[in-house]
Formats: structure tokens, C-alpha cells, sequence
């Protein structure tokens, strides 16, 4: 991180951060903005000689941590289920747009409706309406879950998953301090 | 009265200690790591994912400084595995983080992890000492070990997510530690390949021209020497992930497939990454949570050449 972000962030901490300062941090590298956020309040802190219980605590990782499980959990559908509801979806929105700033344009009345429409697009589907203007289902699925039950679903991905994991638990039953029971992750996987 | 006070809390302080505590924490864990390497015993060992309940039979031995063991499938169809002929005095680095060090000090493997006794529990008809191993960053997991009383054999494990979540569940139904020190002694049994695993070091590290960028604190390479190349694992003490790299195209398979994502399986995840300016395509598999394995995975890194 550079110094001119560094003093932007100092700036933003006391309340006086401009709009070019705040476009700065929020397009500079993410973690080491983290790093640099925490250490300006701890020694912020250490200044006013003031305690915090709180101190190094990371939230925002935690947070990341809870919505990387909740993609998993949340994906339930097959692939194909999700990108077409995708779609669907963004295809709704846009019809919503569309009628709605056409109301405003032909009809002249009930400019806050427009403005409510397109507030209403802009919030919520954002994501797949890109993916829809893509027009690739493939990346409509991997925006809406990068991870999970997608590929369990892959026969192929399956298979290199308990090779991967065989060879893994060669090396982890001697290190997890587990041994040999740890084998009945693979064993068990091959009998399903 | 207020001193009174005072003398009745200390009291009630020290009766709710449970009486295992003689032995702290880490020196419990110190004995779970070593003594089942050490011992001859044979168990019923049950393995929980979820719904699915499997059951296994474990056989240990240890004959002329060599470790036997044997883990044969009790439902299903079934499967054997055999490992013959580990020396009993082979040092892996995993344990090594448990060993050297004691959760005063704050070092290796206790800056990561808080571990407490909870309390005493019964596991397969022995008295155990129950230990909660909550992870201090979110690139763990979190574990509840049952260690036996006696022998300090790990009885029962609970893996447990971030959110508190139990995630699988291995728990010993019968241990038998009178059996001949020859049990598995057995002809024609299949001989595993024993791989020498130790801390990295930079013959191997040459020959790889990828690494991670990032792998969370506290966690140490091992040493493979068979693939070096292809694979790298990493420990903290109790998780092990592993990095797989394989290229993207074969001379005898032609184009792999690759999607990005993830997979489970109760404790341990996967996820891929596909790097096509490289040509290849790595996975990261381990019992940790599905953040790490994404990050790890994604921050991979090619030598310019």
C-alpha cells in the first residue's frame, strides 16, 4: 500500500476523508486495507490511553468465512435449475425497467414510480443481470455458488476429489494426531 | 463478610475443578498424539457424517520398534487397509508442533487454538477426560476430544465449523488393550508404502515452480519426497490440508475438465482453481474450512521462467 492510501485512510478515520480519497481506498488492495484500518485504531487507542476488549478482533474475515459456508448451504439446486431462474429472474427486472421508464417517458405522470423500479433493479439483482448480459450460463452459476454441491454433482470432479483426498490422508494421518481412524474418511467415501 | 464471601468463591472455585486436572490440557494432547502409535489394541471405531453412520475395526501393534496396523470396514462392502513396518520412532512434524511446546508459552500450536477440559465423560466403557479445542482465527476448524483416562487414546473426535456445527464424528464403541504384539502379523498382507514425511526442505522446494502466495499462520510444510512437485501439504498441529497441481492437459486423457468450486465431505473440503496461463489446475483438500481451502487455492503462484 502506497502512502497517498495510507493518508487517505488516516484521513477517512478522522472524519475528513474527500469522495476521491474514498473511491482510493475502496479500489486499493483489500487486505492490506484490513491490516492498516486495525493498526490506525490501535495506536489511536494507545494514544488516548483507552482499552478496548475488542482489540484485534477481525470481523470482517469472520464474516467472510459465514457467507463462503452459506454458498455451500444455500446452492442446493442443480446448475442448470439455477442459471435458468437466474436469467429468468434478470429478464424479469428488466422487463420491470423497462416498463417502468416507459411509463415515465409516454405518460409523463408518477415520476417516483420510475425512480422506485429502477431502485428496486439495481439492489437486488445486480449480479444476474450481469451474468444475463453475459448470456453464459456457466457464469451465472459460478457467480450465484463458487463452491459446493455444485461440483459434487460432477462425476469427474467426484472421483479426482477421493483420489486427491487417499493421497492426502497418507500424509495426514501421520500428522493430525488421529492415525489410523483418519482412514475412514476415504474408506467410507469409496463404499457409498 | 466480605472475606467470607471471598473464601466461599474460592471454594466453590476449586470444587468444580475437574480432579483430571493434574494433567493440563497440552500434556494431554501430547499424550494423544504419541500413544496410539505406542500401543497394542484393538477397537470398534465409529465413523458419523451426518446421517450415515459406518463402523470400522482398528488393530495396532508394535513389533521390533515397527508399528502394524489394520483398518478393516465392519458394513458395506469390504475393505481393508493395511500398514506395515512404520518405525515407531519416526518423527512427523504435526505432533512436533503439539510436543515442543506447552499452552503457557503461547508457541506453535497453542497461539492458534485455546484448549480446555470440559469435564470427564465415559467413551466405550472407559473414563475419559473431555477437551474443547476452539481455533482462534477462522481458518480452522474446532475439535472436542474424549482422550481414555488411562493410555491417553483419543476415544472420540468431534470436528466442529466455525458456527459450532459438528461436522463428523469418529467414537470408539470397544477397546481391547491385551492382544499379542504379532497379531497382524499376517502372511501376504499387502505392504503400504511408508512416505518419509519431514519438514520442507529446499532440494524439493527447487524442483516446484508454484506456491501459495498465502497459507494462514502456524501452519508447516511437510515434505513429500515422492511428488514434490505435484504436491505440497501443510499442518498447524491438528489440521492438514494438502495442494495438488496437475496440468490441464494430458497426452493420455487430452483436455481435463475443470470447473472452479468446491466440494465436502463432512470435515474435509476441496476446492479447484483452474490457472490456464500456466496450464495447469490446482486443489487444495483438507479438514479445515472451506475459506482457507479457496484462498489457499486461489493465491497460487508460477515461477517466471
Amino acid at each position: 500500500m502506497n502512502d497517498t492510501v495510507r493518508e487517505s485512510l488516516s484521513a477517512l478515520m478522522d472524519g475528513e476523508a474527500s469522495e476521491l480519497e474514498l473511491r482510493r481506498i475502496l479500489s486499493a488492495d483489500e487486505k492490506a486495507i484490513r491490516t492498516e484500518w486495525a493498526d490506525l485504531h490501535r495506536s489511536q487507542e494507545l494514544l488516548k490511553n483507552e482499552s478496548n476488549p475488542f482489540i484485534g478482533w477481525d470481523i470482517s474475515s469472520r464474516v467472510m468465512a459465514e457467507i463462503a459456508d452459506d454458498e455451500l448451504v444455500n446452492s442446493g439446486g442443480t446448475g442448470w435449475k439455477q442459471a435458468v431462474s437466474g436469467l429468468a429472474i434478470a429478464a424479469s427486472v428488466a422487463a420491470v425497467v423497462v416498463i417502468g421508464s416507459m411509463g415515465g417517458n409516454m405518460f409523463g405522470g408518477s415520476p417516483q414510480m420510475v425512480a422506485e423500479n429502477n431502485g428496486v433493479s439495481g439492489r437486488v439483482y445486480p449480479a444476474q443481470a450481469s451474468a444475463a448480459v453475459g448470456g453464459v450460463a456457466v457464469s451465472a452459476q459460478a457467480q450465484a455458488s463458487p463452491a459446493g454441491p455444485l461440483l459434487n454433482n460432477d462425476a469427474e470432479a467426484r472421483k479426482r476429489f477421493e483420489a486427491y483426498l487417499r493421497k492426502h490422508t497418507d500424509r495426514a494421518a501421520f500428522n493430525n494426531g488421529q492415525g489410523m481412524v483418519s482412514y475412514a474418511r476415504v474408506v467410507s467415501q469409496e463404499s457409498e | 463478610m466480605l472475606v467470607r464471601l471471598a473464601s466461599t468463591a474460592l471454594a466453590a472455585a476449586l470444587v468444580s475443578a475437574p480432579a483430571a486436572s493434574i494433567e493440563s490440557g497440552s500434556e494431554l494432547l501430547n499424550r494423544m498424539t504419541h500413544s496410539h502409535r505406542e500401543l497394542n489394541y484393538r477397537a470398534i471405531v465409529t465413523y458419523q457424517l451426518g446421517e450415515q453412520l459406518s463402523s470400522y475395526r482398528i488393530t495396532h501393534t508394535v513389533h521390533d520398534g515397527k508399528e502394524f496396523e489394520a483398518l478393516e470396514s465392519l458394513d458395506g462392502d469390504h475393505q481393508d487397509l493395511v500398514h506395515h513396518g512404520h518405525d515407531i520412532n519416526c518423527v512427523h512434524p504435526g505432533p512436533q508442533l503439539i510436543r515442543l511446546f506447552n499452552a503457557e508459552e503461547e508457541q506453535g500450536f497453542y497461539r492458534y487454538y485455546d484448549v480446555d477440559i470440559v469435564g470427564e465423560d465415559r467413551v466405550a466403557g472407559r473414563d475419559a477426560v473431555t477437551l474443547s479445542i476452539k481455533p482462534r482465527d477462522v481458518y480452522r476448524l474446532g475439535y472436542k476430544l474424549s482422550l481414555d483416562n488411562e493410555t491417553g487414546l483419543l476415544l472420540r473426535s468431534d470436528i466442529v465449523n466455525q458456527q459450532g456445527k459438528v461436522l463428523e464424528r469418529f467414537q470408539y464403541a470397544m477397546l481391547d488393550l491385551n492382544i499379542p504384539d504379532d497379531e497382524l502379523l499376517v502372511e501376504g498382507a499387502i505392504e503400504v508404502e511408508h512416505k518419509d514425511v519431514s519438514l520442507d526442505n529446499p532440494a524439493t522446494t527447487q524442483l516446484r515452480v508454484w506456491r501459495p502466495d498465502w497459507i494462514p499462520a502456524g501452519f508447516t510444510p511437510l515434505k513429500d519426497t515422492d511428488d514434490g512437485s505435484a504436491a505440497i501439504s501443510y499442518t498447524d498441529g491438528l489440521a492438514v490440508m494438502s495442494v495438488f497441481v496437475e496440468p490441464l492437459v494430458t497426452a493420455d486423457s487430452g483436455a481435463v475438465a475443470v470447473t472452479e468450486g468446491g466440494m465436502r465431505r463432512g470435515a474435509s473440503v476441496s476446492y479447484t482453481v483452474a490457472f490456464p496461463d500456466n496450464g495447469m489446475f490446482a486443489t487444495v483438500v483438507g479438514e479445515v474450512p472451506m475459506l482457507t481451502a479457496k484462498q489457499v487455492a486461489k493465491s497460487l503462484s508460477w515461477d517466471q521462467r
